[in-house]
């Protein structure tokens, strides 16, 4: 009686109980047979791990922190004062509703009396277009190369490009005046014609990242070497400007 | 007779719940890259998947029972997800890049000098085998134990040697097949 395969299986891969291994062992000793199944396998398993090998890449850097950092920043944590107002708002809405509940009269008399106070001249606050956005950002990955490419001649103003510990690259607009299309390896901005100072965060461990305005390359970090426009010497944060190519 | 490299320790139970991710990350980040890498042929979409097979676990607050197993069950959840908005988004826009991109990253000129048919035969080769048998002889080359294959993939770990060793067959065949015939 043979070992079969699953058993010549575990014992190449150390998978075997003790006292299998040790019975498994007894009958190759005696087997050139299964001797020879077991020595087939292994070269065979050789061969095939050698020609996975083809398809490895090198891992990104990554270190954990940056995963614990995303994890909070999604979890929706309520702060204790936000809890503490829903339970005194919560306790205010039973004792209003409260059968006999001195409450409501007092609600509605202070009503009232606001009403009354009210300028009837004062403009109705509630037509009014709500502001605009504060700032306008986004964060991509940047993968083993990735562009961030300014439209021109809409992207007006400068840039300041910092190297962070971070793991995504991100872009902010400070006063709203971009829109972003993110697209395989590349993120175009549209500054809309608006001048302002781009923030521009790129990790430390991102592969190749490059800044394009119109044609022309302004910024180009590949592995730790970074290459500007800037006079040699400068250093990080870079203040790059964007400029519309001279034609 | 062991001759390959074993099962990673699980995290000290007494550490934070942090601290045991950590240490999980730090024993398992590379291996499911590579998992994923092989599995994909796409190290960005790779690299993605097993950071954010780690987010969730970080997320979920407590470690799983089986957390090597949660982690590749996860990060293939996270890449079947993926693969399908990639595939519809990148099959509208551009055909020839999605599938290349699904296929096989582009190599560099030096690259296909040296191993670029071989690469290509094995790439070829592997997506010859079903998917379950894809992912069985992919595990077990970064080293996952039987239990962990058989958990992950939901399977029978009685088996998992029998199924292995087809696996690996199938994919000797195939390659062979394509080598031969050019």
């Amino acid at each position: 009686m043979h070992v079969d395969e699953e058993r010549i299986q575990r014992l190449l891969h150390g998978e075997l109980k003790p006292a299998d291994e040790a019975e498994v062992q007894a009958h190759l000793a005696d087997c050139g047979e299964c001797a020879g199944r077991l020595a087939a396998m292994r070269r065979d398993e050789e061969r095939v791990d050698s020609l996975l090998h083809e398809l490895d890449r090198p891992a990104p850097r990554l270190d954990v922190g940056a995963i614990a950092r995303r994890a909070e920043a999604r979890s929706p944590r309520i702060p204790r004062w936000a809890a503490g107002i829903v339970l005194v708002l919560g306790l205010a809405g039973a004792a209003y509703a409260f059968p006999g509940s001195p409450l409501p009269r007092l609600v509605d008399a202070v009503l009232e009396w606001t009403r009354g106070r009210q300028d009837p001249l004062s403009p109705d606050t509630g037509s009014h277009p709500p502001p605009p956005p504060s700032f306008a950002g986004i964060a991509v990955p940047p993968g083993e190369r990735f562009r961030i490419l300014f439209q021109t001649p809409n992207a007006r103003g400068d840039m300041l490009v910092r190297l962070t510990a971070g793991t995504e690259v991100e872009i902010r607009a400070p006063r709203g005046a971009a829109t972003f299309t993110a697209g395989e390896n590349q993120l175009v901005v549209d500054g809309r014609g608006l001048p302002t100072t781009y923030e521009i965060e790129i990790p430390l461990a991102a592969p190749r990242v490059e800044i394009v305005v119109g044609e022309d390359r302004v910024f180009l970090k590949e592995g730790p070497r970074v290459t500007t426009a800037l006079p040699p010497g400068s250093a990080a944060p870079y203040r790059l400007p964007i400029a519309a190519p001279a034609r | 007779m062991q001759e390959r490299r074993g099962g990673t320790p699980l995290p000290e139970p007494n550490l934070s719940f942090p601290a045991r991710v950590a240490a999980l990350f730090e024993a398992h980040f590379e291996r499911l890259f590579r998992y994923m890498n092989r599995l994909s042929g796409d190290p960005d979409l790779a690299s993605d998947v097993v950071q954010e097979a780690f987010v969730k676990l970080y997320q979920r607050g407590s470690l799983p029972d089986e957390p090597e197993a949660w982690l590749i069950s996860v990060a293939m959840n996270l890449f079947r997800n993926e693969r399908g908005k990639r595939s519809r988004r990148l099959r509208l826009l551009t055909p020839e890049r999605g599938e290349r991109t699904l296929g096989d990253a582009p190599a560099s000129p030096e690259e296909s000098a040296i191993s670029g048919d071989s690469r290509r035969d094995v790439r070829a080769a592997l997506e010859r085998l079903s998917e379950r048998d894809q992912q069985i002889l992919l595990l077990h080359g970064e080293g996952y134990r039987y239990r962990e294959i058989a958990v992950a993939l939901e399977m029978n770990e009685a088996s998992v040697g029998t199924l292995l060793a087809r696996a690996r067959r199938a994919f000797r065949d195939a390659y062979e097949e394509l080598t031969r015939a050019r």
